[in-house]
């Protein structure tokens, strides 16, 4: 199932129980907003202890404006609050240290994350961002799966990863951009030892 | 590019994150591809507990155990591989964690690196400082000793096995001769060398921190003079003959010989008799501690006096043993001796009255054999006097187990249980069901922690035996045979008690189910619940099976060793070991060893 056919997040008044649960409204930087029951919020600690602090009431939620977060795109983000909704409630797994690390990813995770790599990079940075340990390990665990099988040339290309001259040669691009005298100074230094002399001053 | 993720673009953390989730074979590879991902596996800090080498069948392998990583090199033999020139290519292969996963993963490449630069490649990003062990089997004699020696450096053990066939004595001394002065450890399978070659006494005085001489298989030709001029630490030595030199090594070790020795163990294979080992030798009280410490002896020089019974008290004996049986007679049972009352029945024995007679037997070592003395004596005191007496000179309180056998019945359980008062723990063996069985564990039950049950006493439709489940047992112990029936889901939810171990010929059904209970809440007071031997494979507990549904916390690795409460349960090839979570974050390990063991740990 694609992004655009999964569960919207989006919760209009009807669909919510008959118990009044809070609803919180969130928007992006891009200005789309979401609303998110509480019991998900739980599952971002940055955003949970936010709420806390916040002290908001029903009518507050409802009359103040939604609470912004700044560095998270609309698409990103309701892929985020799915999530939550979808694993909302459960216990948040705590990080023993081990290597490999044991992640399994849910049929609904991996549906979710049937995505692009781009998203997937700002799903994973979003998560991160926001504190969602099991949705940083199963989004990590999902990059780790792209490496299973590869040969050490098709794991370069997968993960784009430089050789050590490329990475000197970016290296050295950084440091002439930075420093446009740097490599007339280069040349000078090199110039001068083959000459014979020892210092360059 | 639409199908390539950039990894070093994510932050430093996340990047970790991924690399934390990867496999191990995906790990070493990509830390070969330029210095930035090399320094990257590094930084995990993993740190294989083994990495050892084995020269093999002509191929090299280098082996780390968690994580469990393997590479063979010379697998398509090689022209210049006996010098250990750099390899065509390398076969890399994992394990996952258990045997019941897929076949190994293998994969060929084309090969990077020199030898020594894998050497120091995996030195490197597993933190590793030296090569815990160098094998030599069959097949090691076509490599180059100085080339191995010069391309893996120092290691901690060479373990050479010297008793495989075909392999040429000269080069036996050859390889002691160069490679022992790089490692810590030597474990040779047997001796390879004849009488009157000095290889081996070469090897002997180097300064090597142990020797493992032929430990399984024996090893001949070693001598006492061998020994004493060894240098290690430890020594041990398999044997399958006598060791009569041991009692003269003992006295020159008092003068002094053999200082650097700290440990020196000798196979059970050996011929070791206690009595020649310390002749002449002076020997402290504690020194012969597993001997027998309550001989019939002192337990009648107790009986002689009151001062005698102090004194025989105050020389604090081990109380190794001491339980009480019943079946056709009453036993007392020591270490070394056993009071038998009632061998001739006699009146009002059903009541426990005072035994007319006492029959005692008892054995003790003489010129290394056990010799059993048995002599009937008339009786003075009453069962009772008889317990109290000899649970005061050992300074116990209660006797460690009572059992009940055949023939019990003709005793009066009130007037057992009066007499000996709380126990703490109550075997049941049986062979067949017995209509009165019951009676003993309404008896005993509400004083004792510990029931060993050979046979579940209670007929079917009989709620007898969920009001024992639900007492607070410390341990409960179903099937001593396997023959035990009828312990099921239910049975062991109601349990309260903290161990319970089931060895049956019948599966447990509802395991997966017992699990998924524990993880909401159930059997809160269990510690261990253990399930085996099963050797039917009809009956044996399928691992899937058993965790399917289950969330899984971690999984552990085979060469890992888990420590619980004192025991270490090791999970070899062909065992699985996984960690779940109950709700309140309770961890548990379920393990499966070799599927003849199940075995459920929670730690608390």
């Amino acid at each position: 199932m694609s992004v655009e056919n999964a569960p919207v997040v989006d919760v209009d008044e009807a669909a919510i129980p008959v118990e009044k649960k809070m609803y919180y409204r969130f928007e992006s930087n891009d200005k789309k907003e979401f609303r998110v029951s509480e019991l998900a919020i739980q599952q971002s600690e940055t955003l949970n202890r936010l709420v806390e602090a916040m002290g908001y009431t029903s009518e507050d939620v409802e009359n103040k404006p939604a609470i912004a977060i700044e560095n998270i795109d609309g698409k990103t983000l309701k892929l985020v609050f799915q999530w939550c909704e979808h694993h909302k409630g459960e216990a948040i797994p705590v990080d023993d240290g081990s290597v490999p690390k044991i992640v399994e990813i849910p049929e609904f995770d991996a549906k979710l994350m049937d995505i692009d790599n781009g998203l997937l990079f700002k799903l994973i940075w979003a998560a991160d961002y926001l504190n969602i340990v099991q949705l940083l390990n199963v989004s990590c665990k999902k990059v780790a799966n792209m490496a299973q099988g590869k040969t050490p040339a098709q794991l370069r290309r997968v993960y784009l990863l430089p050789s050590d001259e490329e990475d000197e040669a970016a290296k050295r691009a950084a440091q002439e951009a930075q420093d446009p005298r740097a490599r007339e100074v280069e040349e000078e230094f090199e110039e001068r030892k083959r000459q014979g002399g020892n210092s360059f001053f | 590019m639409a199908n390539s993720f950039s990894l070093l673009r994510l932050p430093n953390d996340e990047r970790l994150q991924v690399l934390r989730c990867m496999d191990r074979m995906s790990l070493l590879l990509l830390s070969l591809l330029s210095r930035n991902t090399k320094d990257l596996v590094r930084s995990l800090q993993l740190k294989p507990s083994r990495f050892y080498i084995d020269f093999y069948y002509s191929r090299i392998g280098f082996w780390m155990s968690r994580p469990d990583l393997y590479l063979d090199f010379y697998k398509e033999p090689e022209r210049k591989m006996r010098m250990l020139k750099k390899p065509k290519k390398v076969w890399i292969s994992v394990v996952k964690g258990t045997i019941f996963h897929d076949k190994p993963i293998e994969m060929e490449l084309q090969n990077p690196l020199e030898l020594k630069d894998w050497l120091n490649h995996i030195h490197y990003i597993f933190n590793s400082r030296q090569v815990s062990l160098i094998n030599l089997s069959e097949g090691a004699e076509r490599f180059d000793l100085k080339a191995i020696k010069e391309k893996l450096g120092n290691v901690e053990t060479l373990h050479f096995n010297s008793s495989m066939i075909g392999f040429p004595r000269t080069q036996a001394g050859a390889i002691l001769e160069n490679i022992l002065p790089v490692v810590k450890q030597l474990d040779l399978t047997c001796n390879p060398f004849r009488r009157g070659e000095l290889c081996l006494q070469k090897a002997l005085i180097q300064n090597t921190e142990s020797l493992q001489l032929g430990f399984y298989n024996g090893f001949k030709r070693f001598t006492l003079n061998d020994l004493l001029i060894s240098n290690a630490h430890n020594v041990k030595l398999g044997a399958h003959r006598d060791f009569k030199w041991i009692n003269k090594f003992l006295k020159l070790w008092i003068k002094g010989a053999n200082p650097r020795l700290q440990t020196l163990v000798i196979s059970h294979g050996a011929r070791l008799i206690p009595s020649e080992i310390f002749k002449g030798v002076k020997v402290s009280e504690e020194d012969y501690d597993g001997f027998p410490a309550m001989d019939i002896k002192r337990l009648f020089l107790s009986l002689t006096s009151r001062k005698t019974k102090d004194l025989v008290k105050s020389i604090k004996i081990k109380p190794t043993y001491f339980h009480v049986t019943v079946g056709e007679h009453i036993n007392l049972q020591l270490y070394s001796a056993e009071l038998h009352f009632y061998k001739e029945p006699q009146d009002n024995m059903r009541t426990l009255a005072k035994p007319t007679k006492l029959r005692v037997t008892a054995w003790e070592i003489i010129a290394d054999r056990h010799q059993f003395n048995t002599m009937e004596l008339p009786n003075s005191l009453e069962i009772r006097d008889w317990y109290q007496h000899i649970l005061c000179i050992l300074n116990l309180r209660q006797a460690k187990q009572i059992g009940f056998y055949q023939g019990w019945e003709r005793f009066d359980l009130e007037s057992i249980k009066k007499c000996i008062g709380k126990i703490h723990t109550l075997v049941y063996r049986f062979v067949t069901r017995h209509s009165n069985s019951k009676d003993i564990l309404n008896t005993f039950i509400p004083d004792i922690e510990r029931v060993e049950l050979e046979w579940n006493p209670y007929p079917e439709g009989d709620t007898g035996f969920q009001k024992m489940m639900i007492q607070n047992f410390d341990s409960l112990d179903f099937g001593l045979l396997h023959l035990f029936e009828k312990l099921n889901l239910e049975d062991l939810l109601i349990s309260n008690a903290r161990y319970v171990k089931l060895r049956s010929i019948q599966k447990f059904e509802g395991t997966n189910q017992f699990l998924k209970l524990w993880i909401k809440g159930g059997n809160p007071r269990l510690r261990k619940f253990s399930i085996g031997p099963i050797f039917n494979p009809q009956t044996q507990l399928n691992p899937e099976e058993v965790l399917k549904g289950i969330k899984i916390a971690k999984e552990h690795l085979v060469g890992e060793e888990i420590v619980f409460e004192g025991k270490t349960y090791g999970i070899s090839s062909g065992s699985r070991a996984v960690d779940i979570k109950r709700y309140d974050g309770t961890r548990a390990t379920v393990l499966f060893r070799v599927r003849l063991f199940f075995d459920f740990l929670v730690w608390t």
